[in-house]
């Protein structure tokens, strides 16, 4: 095998092998399942709910008035680097103004949407085992960048 | 050493005959080209709200706002290439200009998150380095080692069942939970009810492990096309909505084909084959006559593209010509090039005229302007919808609602009366017509729609007070 072949193959194998890998090892948002092969997962199937609070209010913002629906529904699978864009987004539109992005995620399938409405609950609390509380903090998302 | 040979004889030593490859190469390009065109419904999501977010981060700063004009263009672009591709004889460059227009138009925007077009995107890269039999200018005497990737794409099947059962390695999974959930309807779910969920969940787990082994082992491709094709298609059935993934996967298992059976079939075939050498050794094309014919085709291919009712329809005649004329310049045959992009024009149509892709892509168009509340845009893209398919009552409902928010109600009526010849018994467009003639005080036409938006549903509240009021007063008229 000559040399030039043999880094082709090594290089084609490592990205093959460790993109899926990444997210077993180094990804921080598990519902992020891009490039992992897990088709028919079951976090697929579970549903979250993304909140955007605007103002000291806290006037839940309707995310389709904004963003195309079907932006909209992947920040119902709770993908987090949309869900910061969307966030980004609106702290331009809304600017000087707080934001704060509230995301509930069925911790698994079916859990929560038995329950009308249980995932946009905001007096949920994040011990109740049938919600994952994502942003815990519900601090001003413009002002932190995070989640 | 011999451990250090046999690892680049895995690498390079498998070969195929080119009999095998162009078969594939068919069927696969045939899949993609078609996949492509049905993306096109999903064009009108790009630039919505001048919003995108990359598969990769960095990504996002560099490549510019996806629209859907440009959206359009690409899946297009994808259609003919994959189908020229597709019809053999082109060069390394249309391969790899292909696997870059794919792998762009995917990587651009999350929008696309599917993980079969992620698979395709690896795939159409390795295909890009495939050693395909027909290219042009090939070395007269090609090197071994160029068929290392397909080994790799075996490698990334294999890679890609591995994580799949890995990912069903989970309580929701193996209790068969999570299958019940997905599998949804037809005669797959009677099937793995009567064997149990569970059992049918650990079994796609054994199933998927067998096939990263077996797809590399040549004497049990038999056994890995009859599960692997067998257990696609099963997935095919079962209600999931993954496009055409189980066509590509099935398309990739001709890679498994035994020689043996494709000798075979080359035997029927001789006869043909035959035949068809002898008529191209009757007819010699000079270099002016292959320009000309070159000329003709690519004019009608270019042409034939006017035809396809697409508001970029002149950026896609474009791709035409550059296409055709890099093919020219690439394989210096001028005309099987020009004839080549004639067949995957009409290839286009055919997917034009035989999809839903473009009633699908101004429905969407239709309702982003919707939601932007530019009725008046909306209207335009509603009439396109139901131009293109007069069959189709949810075109003929968005228009007349749109008509309707623009005062329009006489022409919300025609648009509810046009949808009902098609569709006679609809719910929602014998709703809405009862309502346009219950206020114009067409009592007999209200009545009659009323009834028949009853007959599909029987509680509906609206449909139930109009049939009332106008039974009494009909009666009454009557009895006076």
């Amino acid at each position: 095998m000559t040399r030039r072949t043999s880094i082709a193959i090594h290089a084609v194998l490592l990205v093959l092998i460790a993109t899926p890998l990444h997210y077993y090892l180094a990804n921080d948002d598990m519902r992020d399942e891009r490039f992992a092969w897990r088709m028919f997962s079951p976090i697929r199937s579970e549903k979250c709910g993304t909140q955007f609070l605007l103002g000291e209010s806290r006037t839940a913002l309707k995310a389709s008035d904004t963003f195309h629906s079907a932006w909209v529904g992947l920040a119902l699978r709770g993908r987090q680097q949309v869900i910061k864009a969307m966030g980004n987004r609106l702290c331009e539109t809304f600017p000087g103004q707080e934001l704060r992005i509230r995301v509930q995620c069925e911790t698994h399938p079916g859990s929560a949407a038995k329950k009308k409405g249980a995932l946009y609950d905001r007096t949920r609390k994040a011990s109740d085992d049938d919600v994952d509380l994502v942003a815990r903090g519900l601090f001003d998302f413009c002002e932190t960048g995070a989640l | 050493m011999s451990a250090i040979k046999n690892y680049e004889e895995f690498w390079v030593g498998l070969t195929m005959s080119d009999a095998k490859l162009k078969l594939f190469r068919f069927g696969f390009f045939f899949v993609f080209a078609l996949d492509a065109w049905l993306q096109i419904g999903n064009a009108p999501r790009y630039g919505f709200g001048e919003f995108n977010v990359s598969h990769a981060p960095f990504l996002d700063g560099l490549v510019p706002m996806p629209t859907r004009a440009a959206m359009s263009v690409v899946y297009g672009a994808q259609v003919l290439l994959g189908l020229r591709i597709a019809l053999g004889g082109a060069s390394r460059a249309s391969y790899i200009a292909l696997a870059t227009l794919f792998a762009g138009g995917y990587f651009i925007s999350q929008l696309n998150s599917y993980q079969h077009h992620y698979l395709l995107a690896l795939a159409l890269a390795l295909l890009a380095a495939f050693p395909w039999p027909d290219l042009p200018r090939q070395k007269a005497s090609p090197s071994k080692e160029r068929f290392w990737p397909v080994r790799m794409l075996l490698v990334a099947l294999s890679v890609m069942y591995i994580f799949a059962m890995i990912a069903k390695l989970d309580g929701e999974w193996l209790d068969g939970s999570t299958m019940q959930r997905q599998i949804t309807e037809g005669w797959i779910r009677d099937l793995v009810e009567d064997v149990g969920w569970g059992t049918a969940a650990t079994l796609t787990i054994v199933v998927e492990l067998s096939l990263a082994i077996l797809i590399h082992i040549r004497k049990l491709w038999p056994l890995a096309i009859v599960i692997g094709v067998g257990m696609h298609m099963a997935f095919e059935f079962s209600g999931l909505r993954i496009g055409l993934f189980s066509y590509f996967m099935a398309t990739l298992y001709l890679l498994f084909l035994p020689e043996t059976w494709i000798a075979t079939a080359k035997r029927w075939l001789a006869p043909l084959r035959t035949k068809a050498e002898e008529l191209r050794s009757k007819v010699r094309i000079s270099k002016l006559v292959g320009l000309g014919i070159f000329a003709v085709t690519t004019a009608a291919a270019a042409a034939l593209t006017q035809i396809i009712f697409l508001d970029s329809v002149n950026l896609l005649t474009w791709c035409v010509l550059v296409f055709a004329i890099a093919d020219v310049a690439l394989t210096r045959a001028p005309a099987s090039a020009g004839i080549k992009m004639l067949i995957a024009c009409l290839g286009l149509l055919a997917f034009v005229h035989t999809t839903d892709g473009l009633r699908t892509y101004y429905h969407f168009w239709g309702h982003n302007d919707r939601r932007n509340k530019d009725t008046a845009s909306a209207i335009i893209h509603y009439e396109n919808v139901v131009a293109i398919d007069p069959r189709y009552a949810s075109g003929h409902s968005r228009l007349a609602a749109s008509y309707l928010r623009m005062g329009r109600s006489d022409d919300a009526l025609r648009q509810y009366e046009a949808g009902l010849v098609h569709n006679p018994k609809h719910f929602k467009l014998n709703r809405a017509a009862a309502q346009l003639y219950d206020r114009a005080g067409k009592g007999p036409e209200a009545l009659a729609a009323a009834k028949r938006a009853l007959a599909a549903r029987p509680s509906d509240q609206v449909a139930n007070q109009i049939r009332k009021r106008w039974q009494q007063t009909l009666g009454t008229d009557a009895q006076n």
